[in-house]
């Protein structure tokens, strides 16, 4: 038997050893998942009234049979409002998990919001109140998810269901969130919303079923859908990588059209830097599950001070730029279910020194809105 | 100058991702298969109680040889004896003769004991290793008839699929009408010319089991063409076409080998069928006749004798039992078989 | 109709030549088997290709560039048009004589993950178009294939182990050996990079130029990652609806790119830096279907130029200079 702990193969003793731990884990979070809570339970405050959402300390870890996979790993960012954050990374970096924890739509019972806060400023008939999302029972969630926070998916062709009309898909959004709508109210609201996003002939649109539509107008419906309920805070996961270039910058200049109609915040997740050069006011890099570095839009593109994110703009090629060979990052990401206890991105770094290999590096504040997580710059901390 | 710019050359290109683990032992996708199997308690399960069977039918009479398959117990058998006496009365002479009956039965309908594991039947044979004898029949019929079944059915189907356009529209009309033939109508015809022509017993199942290929081939051909249509389309295919192989190579090197899977799976469940035309074919008094056992024909006597049915329950149970194990013990294969060929099943 | 001039002539350093190349999939038939609705994938197609230089094929989804590349390897049998390799016109060549010429124009499909077939191993993969083609004795096969996994960065114990164990980009490594595994002169790389992750499309897009270099290949690149095309190749060509609406060398069409459509796609590509204010050219409406194509100029529905000539007359495909050609009204 020459399989070894390390490999890729696990015996089927370990397989179990391991089922046995997480199960008893998986029980205990899916028990209060289920729970029925007071509201007092999940009231919280946030740290600063500005904010819409404050992630904080968030630990989402899935429970497979090879053992635990630590997809986010002690993420900590706010998100503003009205403003739009912009959240990068490689495929596997953890930045779709985090917004799927914030919609609490992580597939149970594996996947499991296991600790870490995430607080969000919701609108109530009195005033603000702020929800703790990470200890609401799911019952509840139906009072912010598709209301208050609505979410754009990657995939248009397959987001819509086939078998109803646009119209019908668009009113019940209208139906579940506003009970004593009727139906002429809705449809209103319904090609009020599709002429919002910019489709021609609404009316056509509201009677046709999805496969009639190209990729680019399922995209803008979606868009409508997510609308329809004026939400707060806007998830859009990248929304552009299925689409044609050219619909791309349609879809961005609709985008951005919206920031400035609607009145809420929008989260951008992609793993291209142009679209977030182009939309995001603040960024969010991340590697490997974590947070390192995050700060302005300009701050990130004119003084990016992590290697990660320096390689990441060397590794796009642009238009005008003119080399032999294309930049690439050596390496890839760690496995995720090992995860070391130092810097993650050591092996890969052009610029590692030896207190690398000793802890995790801390979030160093470099400037009143940039933070980074990167031993280089310790001395600015300590200067600081 | 050159040999430096070669060598950052190299380095840019060089794979760069976690290499494989050099020691771990070699995964082809056979072995996982078989990993994801034994996973499953159900599939150990269902294979125990196929193998056990196996060597019940098989090695058993060769270790259990105190009766024969149609072996009477003529413990019990009747003995007649005549004496004639002749006496002399009044100067006639008068015979007596004497018939004198001893009644020895036929040691039928015994409780088990030590002699008789399960006892006996109506007529007086061992019920235990008909048992054996019986499931030696039924698994080899069944087997043979899959097997038929499935050559048929890949040939047909494989032909129907890569080929397409007149060829397979023949081949599938000729499955549409041979899916319509009512099953146990045409069996019960054919048995009865069978039972006129005088052909031995014995063969007779075999006979019948040819017309249940005849008419099951179909089903086979149907999911073998439909995997072919699918993988036909598979990028490696055409990449196949682009490296210039031949069409022979296609089919019998990439295509067949993708198409086992699903086939194997199709095949263990059928065998659970089988087992199952079988016993209702020897039920019904179509298949294997008396005196050669199986377990359908052991089964056969509760359809006349009501005081079997209800008092004598030794006879007829055990094959009953014998032809549950064996139907749900394919199925469990089956379905292990489906579960661990499924790359997306979920634990 | 298109018109059938023949724009290139016979160029005798050409390694590959395409004329007027037209390819149909019906629609529609009726039960005679006459064609009566039939969508153009690709129409009226022309260019040629130097030896050991890289033609860039760019465009969004529905615009043939697949069909293209797969119709030149005769993998679609072109309905209409020439096709030249090496001197040879192979338009109508059969399967048989198609197998001589497989050897030395190979494809690399987009897919790395259903392009390899899961039962064989690399090694087994490797050799066999080796041993069909007869490349090497047979005594030499697994050295050469040693040696063809170390060009394309493989490890030599990758020989035994199966596709389903490796990464995106290792599998399309395998995919690039067994196309470079019978020596081709022309190598058709369908959008190769398109599934892949960011960091890794770099490390096979410099694979892909080294083993140019090295072995003297031609390629045609399909994509529609302007950059990444910018980067690997000598020509570009534009394709939108299933015609070439410009060709020309890679410094031409960057400098000056004339058709309103190659303005369009270069304006659209988001730029990594927050204060440069692109002046975007946005396309109003969606890409229309290939089967119901517009009349007259088939871009004129979302050019922001359109005048009334454009939808009706289908503009000509002219040279403008140096090779560099486009299909547009407003230039005349």
């Amino acid at each position: 038997m020459s399989k070894k702990n390390n490999g890729n193969y696990l015996s089927g003793k370990e397989i179990r050893a391991i089922a046995k731990e997480n199960k008893k884990i998986m029980k205990r979070l899916e028990a209060e998942k289920y729970r029925k809570a007071e509201e007092s339970e999940y009231l919280s405050e946030m740290k600063n009234t500005e904010n819409i959402l404050e992630i904080e300390d968030l630990h989402t870890y899935f429970f497979t049979e090879q053992g635990v996979v630590k997809a986010v790993n002690g993420v900590s960012f706010d998100i503003p409002k009205n403003a739009t954050v912009g959240v990068v990374g490689e495929s596997g970096c953890g930045k779709s998990v985090t917004s799927m924890s914030v919609m609490r739509l992580l597939q149970g019972p594996t996947g499991q919001i296991y600790s870490g806060a995430i607080r969000f400023n919701a609108k109530d008939e009195n005033g603000e109140k702020v929800f703790d999302i990470a200890k609401m029972p799911i019952h509840d969630i139906h009072k912010i998810r598709g209301n208050q926070i609505a979410m754009i998916f990657q995939e248009p062709m397959t987001s819509l269901n086939p078998v109803f009309t646009i119209g019908q898909q668009l009113d019940e959004v209208t139906f579940i969130h506003n009970p004593k709508s009727t139906k002429e109210m809705a449809k209103d609201k319904s090609i009020e919303m599709l002429n919002l996003v910019g489709i021609a002939m609404p009316e056509r649109v509201y009677n046709a079923f999805p496969h009639e539509l190209s990729g680019g107008m399922r995209q803008r419906v979606m868009i409508a859908m997510a609308l329809a309920s004026d939400p707060r805070l806007i998830i859009a996961d990248e929304p552009t990588t299925a689409l044609d270039v050219t619909i791309q910058a349609q879809i961005l200049d609709l985008l951005r059209d919206l920031k400035s109609k609607i009145d809420g915040s929008i989260m951008l997740i992609t793993h291209d830097l142009g679209i977030i050069a182009e939309m995001a006011d603040y960024v969010v890099v991340m590697y490997a599950g974590r947070v390192i570095e995050k700060g302005t839009v300009s701050e990130i593109f004119h003084n990016p001070m992590h290697p990660y994110t320096i390689g990441l703009q060397k590794s796009k090629p642009t238009l005008d730029s003119d080399s032999d060979t294309l930049f690439n990052i050596p390496g890839n990401v760690p496995n995720p279910i090992n995860m070391p206890n130092y810097c993650y991105f050591k092996e890969r770094c052009a610029q590692c020194t030896g207190k690398c290999s000793g802890d995790y590096p801390e979030m160093i504040q470099v400037s009143p809105t940039h933070f980074v997580a990167c031993h280089l710059y310790d001395e600015e901390q300590n200067n600081g | 100058m050159e040999e430096i710019t070669t060598k950052e050359q190299t380095q840019e290109v060089i794979d760069t991702e976690a290499p494989l683990d050099k020691n771990v032992r070699l995964m082809s996708p056979t072995r996982m298969v078989v990993r994801r199997f034994f996973r499953s308690k159900l599939s150990i399960i269902g294979l125990i109680m196929v193998i056990s069977l196996f060597i019940f039918s098989f090695l058993g009479p060769l270790f259990y040889t105190e009766w024969g398959e149609i072996e009477l117990d003529e413990s019990g058998k009747t003995e007649y004896s005549i004496t004639e006496t002749t006496y002399e009365v009044n100067g006639k002479e008068y015979t007596v003769r004497q018939t004198t009956e001893k009644y020895l039965k036929d040691n039928f309908l015994a409780p088990p004991s030590a002699e008789h594991i399960l006892g006996t039947d109506n007529e007086g044979y061992d019920i235990f290793v008909r048992l054996m004898y019986g499931g030696r029949i039924s698994l080899i019929v069944s087997f043979l008839a899959v097997f038929l079944i499935t050559i048929l059915g890949v040939l047909l189907g494989g032909i129907a699929g890569f080929f397409g356009g007149v060829i397979d529209n023949i081949i599938m009309r000729v499955c549409d009408v041979l899916i319509c033939l009512p099953g146990i109508p045409i069996l019960l015809i054919i048995s009865t010319i069978l039972d006129a022509s005088e052909i031995d017993a014995k063969y007779r199942i075999y006979l019948l089991m040819i017309y249940l290929t005849f008419i099951s081939w179909p089903g086979t051909a149907r999911l073998v063409r439909g995997q072919i249509l699918s993988l036909r389309e598979q990028e490696y295919m055409v990449a196949a076409e682009a490296m210039g192989y031949s069409t022979g190579r296609k089919i019998f090197k990439h295509l067949v080998p993708n198409v086992m899977p699903q086939l194997i799976v199709q095949m263990s469940l059928s065998l659970g069928s089988m087992i199952l035309y079988e016993a209702t074919l020897s039920y019904l008094n179509l298949g294997v006749k008396a005196p050669y056992a199986a377990w359908g024909t052991m089964i056969n006597i509760i359809s006349t004798n009501q005081d079997i049915l209800q008092n004598h329950l030794n006879v007829w149970v055990p094959a009953g039992i014998c032809i549950v194990i064996a139907v749900l013990g394919f199925n469990f294969v089956g379905d292990g078989l489906r579960d661990a060929l499924d790359p997306k099943a979920r634990r | 109709m298109a018109d059938e001039k023949i724009i290139n002539t016979f160029d005798s350093e050409a390694i590959l030549e395409v004329q007027n190349l037209r390819k149909c999939f019906p629609i529609k038939k009726t039960m005679t088997g006459k064609v009566t609705q039939e969508l153009i994938a690709v129409d009226n197609v022309s260019f040629s290709l130097k030896a050991g230089e890289t033609l860039g094929i760019v465009g969004e989804s529905g615009c043939g560039k697949t069909t293209l590349g797969r119709s030149i390897l005769k993998l679609h049998q072109p309905t209409s048009g020439r096709i030249i390799f090496e001197g040879n016109d192979i338009t109508d060549y059969k399967s048989a004589q198609m197998r001589e010429i497989r050897k030395k124009m190979q494809i690399i499909f987009q897919d790395p993950y259903s392009s390899l077939p899961p039962r064989s191993t690399v090694g087994g993969i490797l050799s066999e178009p080796v041993e069909v083609h007869k490349i090497v004795p047979k005594n030499e096969v697994k050295d050469y294939v040693l040696d063809l996994m170390e060009k394309c960065g493989l490890r030599d114990y990758y020989y035994e182990r199966y596709p389903h164990e490796f990464s995106g980009g290792q599998r399309q490594r395998i995919c690039i050996a067994r196309a470079l595994s019978v020596n081709p002169k022309l190598v058709v790389c369908d959008e190769p990079v398109s599934a892949l992750d960011v960091s890794i499309q770099a490390q096979i897009i410099n694979l892909l130029k080294k083993l140019q270099q090295d072995m003297n290949l031609t390629y045609l690149f399909i994509s529609h990652d302007l950059s990444v095309v910018k980067f690997i190749s000598d020509k570009i060509g534009v394709m939108y609806l299933g015609s070439m609406v410009e060709f020309g060398t890679k410094e031409d069409i960057f400098s000056n790119p004339l058709h309103p459509y190659t303005q369009a796609l270069f304006s659209a590509i988001p730029y990594p830096d927050p204060d440069v204010k692109m002046n975007r050219i946005i396309l109003k409406g969606d890409i229309p279907s290939p089967a119901n194509p517009p009349k007259g100029c088939r871009f004129h529905t979302r050019c922001p130029h359109a005048k009334d000539i454009c939808k009706e007359v289908t503009p000509e495909y002219k040279d403008y200079g140096n090779g560099h050609c486009a299909a547009c009204h407003l230039l005349d």
